[in-house]
């Protein structure tokens, strides 16, 4: 590990996990206004999070298995903002019907 | 207010003034760096970041008793249960915080005796209490034990956020009973720390946190307790399926065997994975209703809190908890600013929201709003971004220089010191600090002040001044 690695591996790490906390959020923010193009700015975020990735598997000199980590991470966090939403949701309605259900 | 809840607001009382002197403390140790020799052999660095770190532990730590006691009575429709015992105990506590600061302030350290250790320093970081406080705390958290499960057992009645509570009480006793050294080997002496200071912070207190937060939604927007509960639970199995190994981060270079190298880095970067989970939670809440509420500072501190949290412990975390990087990083500025923004997103802003939820009701206050809060909510946020921005230019300056390039002598530590990207880092860290102190004390004038003179929507407040 060089010293000028050592901080190019670093930032690219810390921007991964930033760019998959403003996926996140421009996902929900999106759904959340019906705009559209909040949606498509959190898929280019997503897609920057991929791209760093592959970065982190190039222009790194981390070990394979923590490149291997971070390319599996840059999967899963896909469907992390999704499958967040979809729970919350259905969660939200069916205690909604549930209250409606009892004041009947 | 019932007694509980009178007791709750001297504990966030206690809790503020030791956040004021973690920032006086902080901006002291701050000025440190840029000042060689300031009060040199009257009150040294160490002094001063042991007064800096030990409040910062006790502000939350009275912040999150004073939440308990302010909720559990409203959670379980019963009084606290020996709540008499608990104001004993809560004016001990401060009494022995005051005889300990005294200490550290004025004697400092002793001779490599038992009676040091007794009497004035564990020499322990974050518990360096003597051990006569150290007991005190362990009576103060076992009678607040006590108060919780007493109140559950006289109420008949549990919940599944008081179920997570009592559950959580457990290692929150047990694990500060390693506050008490008794191993002289440095390495397993570290490694038993860790489990105080780690899963403390990483397991125990996210688990209460997250107990306060469920609590603190159901007061502040009306979520349902199925939502808040079943929440909880999500949190709970992903935070310690994460946080526990992810203790693994700090064994890295302390004589531990290798094999943790793999299990802490692994499980650390799995940490980011429930802050993302939450960052969706809080969006998706503040989403449905649509911003408003009739305790605004509330609502923005808990939203502070999800985002901080992620950013903080996640982003900052992620940065540098891989062992090839953590080799550099370790124990440099730039794990200072880690812990600043963790601990800050995570549980202070956390504490805050709730002192502003007891307000709200202390007052009786329908709504609670105004200009002062919003100038200390945007102070404090600014002034920690500055100051965790600051000291990751410092720390990465002293991984690159001191570290890769000059291999971790002396000589390399001494040169890394002066480095101008190093200066000029902790030269911004003390000015953003002192904004951070400017937020703190707006802060203090708008907890003093808000919801005591009434305040209306615009609509109403038309109308009420028209009446008048």
């Amino acid at each position: 590990m060089t010293p000028q690695s050592l901080l190019l591996s670093a930032v690219l790490l810390g921007a991964f996990v930033l760019l998959a906390g403003a996926y996140a959020l421009l996902y929900c923010v999106g759904l959340l206004s019906g705009r559209r193009e909040l949606t498509w700015a959190s898929y280019t975020c997503y897609g920057l999070q991929v791209a760093v990735a592959f970065a982190v598997l190039v222009a790194t000199p981390l070990d394979w298995w923590w490149k291997a980590l971070v390319l599996a991470s840059a999967i899963v966090y896909q469907r992390i903002p999704p499958v967040v939403w979809r729970y919350l949701h259905t969660l939200h309605l069916s205690t909604k019907e549930r209250a409606c259900s009892r004041t009947l | 207010m019932n007694r509980s809840q009178r007791l709750a607001m001297k504990y966030f009382t206690a809790a503020i003034v030791l956040f004021g002197v973690m920032v006086v403390t902080g901006l002291l140790t701050a000025t440190y760096y840029l000042q060689d020799g300031l009060l040199l052999n009257r009150l040294d660095f160490s002094t001063a970041k042991i007064l800096h770190i030990n409040t910062m532990i006790l502000w939350l730590l009275m912040g999150f008793i004073g939440a308990i006691y302010w909720f559990l009575p409203l959670e379980l429709e019963h009084e606290t249960v020996g709540v008499r015992l608990g104001e004993v105990m809560f004016w001990i506590l401060c009494a022995a915080i005051a005889v300990v600061a005294l200490v550290f302030l004025f004697v400092q350290y002793g001779p490599a005796r038992e009676t040091s250790l007794w009497f004035i320093n564990q020499g322990r970081k974050y518990v360096e209490a003597p051990r006569w406080a150290a007991i005190g705390i362990v009576l103060v958290v076992a009678v607040f034990v006590y108060n919780v499960v007493g109140t559950v057992i006289r109420a008949r009645r549990i919940t599944g956020i008081v179920a997570v509570l009592l559950i959580n009480l457990v290692p929150l006793f047990a694990l500060y009973l390693i506050a008490f050294p008794a191993i002289t080997n440095m390495a397993q002496d570290l490694f038993w720390w860790w489990w105080l200071v780690h899963l403390w912070v990483e397991a125990t207190w996210e688990i209460l946190i997250g107990c306060i937060m469920a609590l603190a939604l159901m007061q502040l927007l009306g979520t349902s307790r199925r939502i808040v509960e079943t929440w909880l639970y999500i949190e709970v199995a992903l935070v310690l399926g994460t946080g526990i190994l992810g203790l693994g981060h700090h064994y890295f270079w302390i004589g531990t065997p290798a094999y943790w190298l793999a299990i802490g880095g692994l499980f650390s970067a799995l940490e980011p994975l429930p802050l993302l989970g939450m960052v969706v939670h809080a969006v998706y809440d503040a989403g449905t209703h649509q911003m408003k509420t009739s305790n605004k500072p509330a609502f923005y501190w808990v939203m502070a809190e999800a985002f901080g949290n992620f950013i903080g412990a996640g982003v900052f975390g992620f940065m540098m908890t891989l062992p090839q990087i953590n080799l550099f990083s370790h124990g440099t500025q730039w794990t200072v600013s880690h812990g600043h923004f963790a601990f800050w997103g995570a549980y202070a802003c956390g504490v805050i929201a709730v002192i502003y939820i007891a307000l709200q009701k202390a007052r009786d206050a329908d709504v609670l709003n105004g200009r002062a809060w919003k100038w200390s909510f945007a102070l404090l946020n600014l002034g920690m971004i500055g100051m965790v921005g600051g000291l990751l230019i410092s720390g990465m300056a002293q991984a690159f220089y001191e570290r890769a390039m000059g291999g971790s002598t002396l000589d390399a530590f001494m040169r890394g010191q002066t480095n101008p990207w190093f200066v000029q880092g902790v030269a911004v860290r003390l000015a953003f600090g002192l904004l951070f102190a400017m937020g703190y004390a707006l802060l203090v004038y708008d907890l003093l002040r808000i919801g005591k003179r009434r305040e209306y929507p615009l609509g109403e407040r038309r109308e009420a001044r028209a009446t008048m």
